[in-house]
């Protein structure tokens, strides 16, 4: 892979606590790593180890206490609230362990949601067949599984086919078949669209279908692993 | 035992302060509010019984034309009344001492305690300020009249070109209102005092004497119902005596149709349940925008209920829970606003009620109605609404609050939407799934703008009939005479210019929209100037003035029974056309016409009509005269009793409206903060995501103003009627049409107030909070 590729998203010596004097916590300790363009990354970690901070940092919705976050080159750190949000806006995706679902909206809208932000969303009807939402999609949130709920969720992440979907445990309330089809959604989403996927999970057998794995602890990056030969979710058991 | 939920209390109260505290003061201040008018007005009510009794108030009077001789006073005695003399003499007042005439003054002789007390004499005196004067040059004069008019005690007043000291400032039992005639519409204050001197000074002071008598029933009549027929049938009997005795009844004025009597009293016992009906509707709105408060409360911590009702909780327990703070908030705001409402509130309005009435002195007395409207309702409304919306809500399966799912609705699909823009249609979602609160926020908004309609109205209506009055008049001047001859048979003349005869007299209706109201019929002469109407009319064909047409709904050719106002005599005319003039309820007819029907000789007038004042005829011979400022001068009061507190009502409506708004906006930020934080997640900009929350609530606030004020003035107009309706005269309600886009105005800067605060509300919502995954 040649350097260009990889300083897609670059993560430097990011530092993060929460808190004063005593109580005092250092969360991040200066995180270095770098994703690629296309990449399926997927963050490893203990409860507590700072993934979801990390996570909140590199969507502009965290600020770092040093460090800093450059997608293409441009820093988060230099950009002003307007542009931080035009950035969420114009290359993330979300998709959060709880789906976070506009409840008064029915799933077709939620996913509008996701489209009105694109000047070139993806087809809304396509991708609700895609998602096996074409049924419901004129219910409302509360009428829905959990898995259901996700694959909004995720729907509203890609349909303005951003370059990076952060994704924080997005199976970790669902049960085991649930989370391996929502797994195989973005995993064919990845290579359907080619977009960039960072992804939180405690499930460390998911490693085997990423390119790339972070795992962290205390604040540090352990293990930083390349996955040359990576597998289909569908032949990982857990 | 206690629950260990009530440990949770405090938390709920700070997480909703602001709401609690906005609640909070709108109650004490309504709350506070009614008690204090209640309490004020019962109070005044309790004062001017309790003085009827004690000063020995009359139960009427009647006005002659000469001095009553012993045997006319006699005779009128032997129908069950005690007669008292009581005259008075009139005069211009200068109260700033320029040598200008400020207004008139009406002067007694200053009633004996004692006599007062024994009975021997009638309408006694209760001094506010000062004392009784009891020596030459003193005088002693209405409280009100003084306070409109700046003057103090120990002040100089100069009438008949004398100067008097003010002793005393005073209010007579016969007058709690200035009312200048007994059947005025309206008192005025401002031009008309009533004043008492000793009987020495009274007796050495040159002037026209007034000849009024008081009477007193000996049985006194059980109520109005038999006090109205009693007085009937005494006028009769009283007509004949007074005739047989070559006299002239000039006025005859029973008590209960007397204004300066009967008029405060009416409006102290009168117009509160409209008040308080206003009042317990806004505690409505709170009560609604609590329950409310409180179902978001369970919304957000449903899971935490759910999980308490898995556990054993019973909806009872939970529902205690949830509705004690909105309790305790109200019962604090019922303590406090009572405690207002006894002091500064009942201040405030009896300051009012001093500010238009001649009042007695008063005490504050307890008051149980006042207590049950202005603070047992209200309680009962707060828990009531609170305890039916939060326990319906907290009726739901526990399985559904750990769902998170708490719609009522059997709904299994959300509604379906016209095919608008996405934006637009995400905005109908939010007014859709915050019915309720905008619902509120309607009846809040309209029950703002209908009092504030009201305060904008009153004022208007009132300048509007002193601009019309005086361009409708039909001449400067108007005389009535005695009698068109003067002592030696030689028919009046005056060479005053514009100068017109005409005839006049009083009579009442017998229609079916209203019996009794007192009807000016005028005959006019031929070619008259100042009556542009024609002369070739029927015998009972009239012309109806445009005040008695639209009060009483006349058309062309409708019919109008009269009847006379001291007799059976009845009249039926034919309503021939309008003729312009907004100032009194009358007709016209040719004055021939009008001898004929009345029985006068040909040629018989009563008055002059003029366009400058008659000097040229001696005063003995003129009973009345009516110029402008007479006409204006019942506006001017009414403008000063109402006007000036108008201004304060409708800014206090405005800011009422503006909490309200406050209220319920934060309400529906609150309840969709996680929306509202994840969309900002997801990129949108500031601009789009208040372009979504305000945007709803702005459109549900102007749509609510637009309509309020349509609704307000078709609903103040059918109120007005009925009010209308009981007095006589008819002024029609009127709003300048400038003052719709005021109010529209003032109602939209306070809402853009609220947006503002609220676009910072959204700003500050953090984005962590959709992340939080607390739900
Ligand atoms: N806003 C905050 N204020 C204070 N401390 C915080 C805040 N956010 C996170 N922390 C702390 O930072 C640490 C890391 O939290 P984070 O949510 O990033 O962990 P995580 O790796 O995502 O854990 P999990 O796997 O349980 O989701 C935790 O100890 C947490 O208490
Ligand atoms: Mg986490």
């Amino acid at each position: 892979m040649s350097d260009d590729i990889k300083k897609f998203l670059e993560i430097s010596n990011i530092k993060k606590g929460f808190g004063q004097g005593d109580s005092r916590q250092e969360v991040l300790r200066g995180m270095n790593f770098e994703v690629a363009k296309g990449e399926f990354c997927v963050l490893l970690g203990p409860s507590g180890s700072g993934k979801s901070t990390l996570l909140n940092i590199i969507g502009g919705i965290d600020k770092a206490d040093s460090g800093y976050i450059a997608i293409n080159g441009d820093k988060l750190e230099d950009m002003n609230d307007k542009a931080l949000t035009l950035y969420r806006r114009k290359h993330l995706g979300y998709v959060f362990q709880l789906y976070n679902l506009i409840p008064n909206l029915n799933v077709k809208e939620n996913i509008e949601v996701g489209s009105y932000l694109s000047d070139s969303p993806l087809d809304i009807d396509e991708l609700l067949n895609t998602l096996g939402l074409w049924d419901h999609r004129y219910k409302l949130p509360n009428q829905l599984s959990g898995g259901q709920q996700q694959r909004t969720s995720i729907g509203r992440a890609i349909i303005k086919n951003p370059d990076i979907l952060l994704c924080d445990e997005p199976t970790g309330a669902l049960d085991y078949n649930t989370s391996k089809e929502i797994l195989k959604l973005i995993e064919d989403v990845n290579q359907k669209y080619g977009n960039t996927i960072i992804m939180v999970t405690h499930n460390t057998e998911l490693q085997h279908m990423a390119d790339h794995t972070i795992k962290l602890r205390d604040g540090l990056v352990r293990k930083n692993i390349v996955n040359e030969n990576k597998v289909s979710v569908d032949q990982l058991e857990w | 035992m206690m629950s260990p939920l009530t440990k949770r209390l405090p938390r709920l109260l700070k997480d909703g302060w602001a709401k609690y505290i906005v609640v909070f003061m709108v109650m004490v201040l309504l709350i506070g509010i009614v008690s204090g008018m209640l309490v004020a007005n019962k109070s005044m009510i309790h004062a001017l019984e309790e003085n009827k009794e004690e000063l020995n108030q009359e139960d009427g009077h009647l006005e002659l034309a000469y001095e009553a001789s012993d045997e006319l006073v006699e005779a009128m005695e032997q129908y069950g009344i005690r007669i008292y003399y009581q005259p008075y003499m009139q005069f211009d007042e200068d109260n700033d001492l320029d040598g200008e005439a400020d207004g008139e003054v009406r002067v007694y002789i200053v009633s004996d305690t004692d006599k007062i007390a024994s009975g021997e004499e009638v309408n006694g005196i209760d001094v506010i300020k000062g004392e009784l004067p009891d020596d030459e040059a003193e005088i002693a004069i209405d409280r009100m009249h003084a306070d409109n008019a700046g003057i103090k005690v120990g002040d100089e007043i100069s009438l008949n070109d004398k100067l008097y000291k003010v002793t005393g400032l005073i209010a007579r039992v016969d007058y709690s209102t200035l009312h200048k005639k007994a059947t005025d519409f309206m008192f005025d204050a401002l031009t008309f005092d009533v004043a008492v001197v000793t009987e020495e000074e009274f007796n050495s002071i040159e002037g026209k004497l007034y000849y009024q008598y008081a009477w007193k029933y000996n049985d006194p009549p059980q109520d109005e119902k038999e006090e109205i027929k009693v007085s009937e049938k005494l006028m009769g009997n009283l007509v004949t005596e007074i005739e047989r005795y070559d006299n002239q009844l000039l006025d005859y004025a029973p008590s209960y149709a007397n204004g300066a009597v009967q008029f405060a009293y009416d409006d102290l016992t009168g117009d509160l349940t409209m008040t308080t009906v206003i009042m317990i509707i806004f505690e409505v709105v709170l009560a609604f925008i609590m329950a409310i408060t409180t179902s978001n409360t369970i919304t957000r911590e449903s899971a935490v209920i759910g999980t308490l009702r898995a556990s054993g909780y019973t909806r009872m327990e939970l529902t205690i829970h949830y509705i004690s703070v909105p309790v305790m908030v109200t019962l604090l705001a019922a303590l406090v606003g009572n405690i207002l409402g006894y002091t500064c509130f009942k201040d405030v309005i009896v300051g009012m009620y001093y500010n238009s009435y001649s009042m007695p002195n008063y005490d504050t007395i307890w008051n149980a109605r006042a207590f049950i409207e202005s603070t047992v309702i209200p309680l009962v409304v707060m828990f009531a609404i609170n305890i039916i919306i939060v326990g319906r809500k907290l009726r739901l399966s526990p399985l559904k609050f750990l769902r998170h799912d708490l719609s009522t609705s059997k709904r299994k699909k959300a509604r379906r939407l016209p095919r608008w823009s996405f934006i637009n249609r995400f905005r109908l979602r939010i007014l859709l799934s915050n019915a309720v609160d905008f619902i509120v926020l309607f009846a809040g908004l309209f029950l703002c703008m209908f009092l504030m309609f009201f305060t904008f109205a009153l004022p208007g209506t009132i300048d509007h009939y002193k601009d019309t009055v005086v361009d409708d008049m039909f001449a400067g001047y108007q005389y009535v005479l005695k009698s068109p001859v003067d002592a030696n048979g030689q028919i009046l003349e005056t060479s005053a210019s514009g100068a017109e005869r005409y005839a006049a007299a009083n009579l009442v209706t017998d229609m079916k929209y209203k019996k009794g109201e007192s009807i000016a019929v005028y005959g006019y002469e031929e070619g008259s100037s100042h009556f542009d109407l024609p002369y070739d009319l029927e015998k009972d064909e009239v012309y109806v003035s445009s005040a008695f047409a639209d009060k009483f709904k006349l058309k062309t050719g409708d019919s109008i029974r009269l009847k006379g106002e001291f007799d059976d005599s009845t009249y039926e005319f034919t309503m021939k056309g309008v003729f312009e003039y907004c100032g009194s309820c009358s007709i016209y007819m040719p004055i021939d016409n009008f001898n004929i029907i009345f029985g006068n000789e040909e040629g018989y007038f009563n008055g002059f009509l003029t366009d400058e004042p008659i000097e040229d005829i001696d005063e003995i011979y003129i009973m009345s005269s009516i110029d402008k400022e007479d006409l204006v001068s019942i506006a001017n009061q009414l403008d000063h009793s109402i006007g000036g507190y108008m201004r304060y009502f409708s800014f206090a409506c405005v800011a009422i409206s503006l909490l309200l708004m406050f209220l319920i906006t934060k309400i529906i930020i609150e309840k969709n903060a996680v929306s509202i934080s994840l969309v900002k997640v997801l990129g949108y900009l500031p601009g789009e995501v208040a372009s979504l929350y305000i945007m709803a609530s702005s459109i549900v606030a102007l749509f609510s103003m637009i309509i309020s004020l349509f609704l307000s003035k078709a609903l103040a107009g059918i109120l007005f009627d009925i009010f209308l309706k009981e007095y006589d005269g008819y002024f029609p309600m009127y709003v300048q049409e400038s003052k719709y886009p005021l109010i529209l105005l003032l109602n939209i800067a306070a809402y853009a107030l609220v947006a503002i605060i609220d676009y910072s509300r959204i700003k500050k919502i953090p984005m962590t909070d959709a992340l939080k995954n607390v739900e």
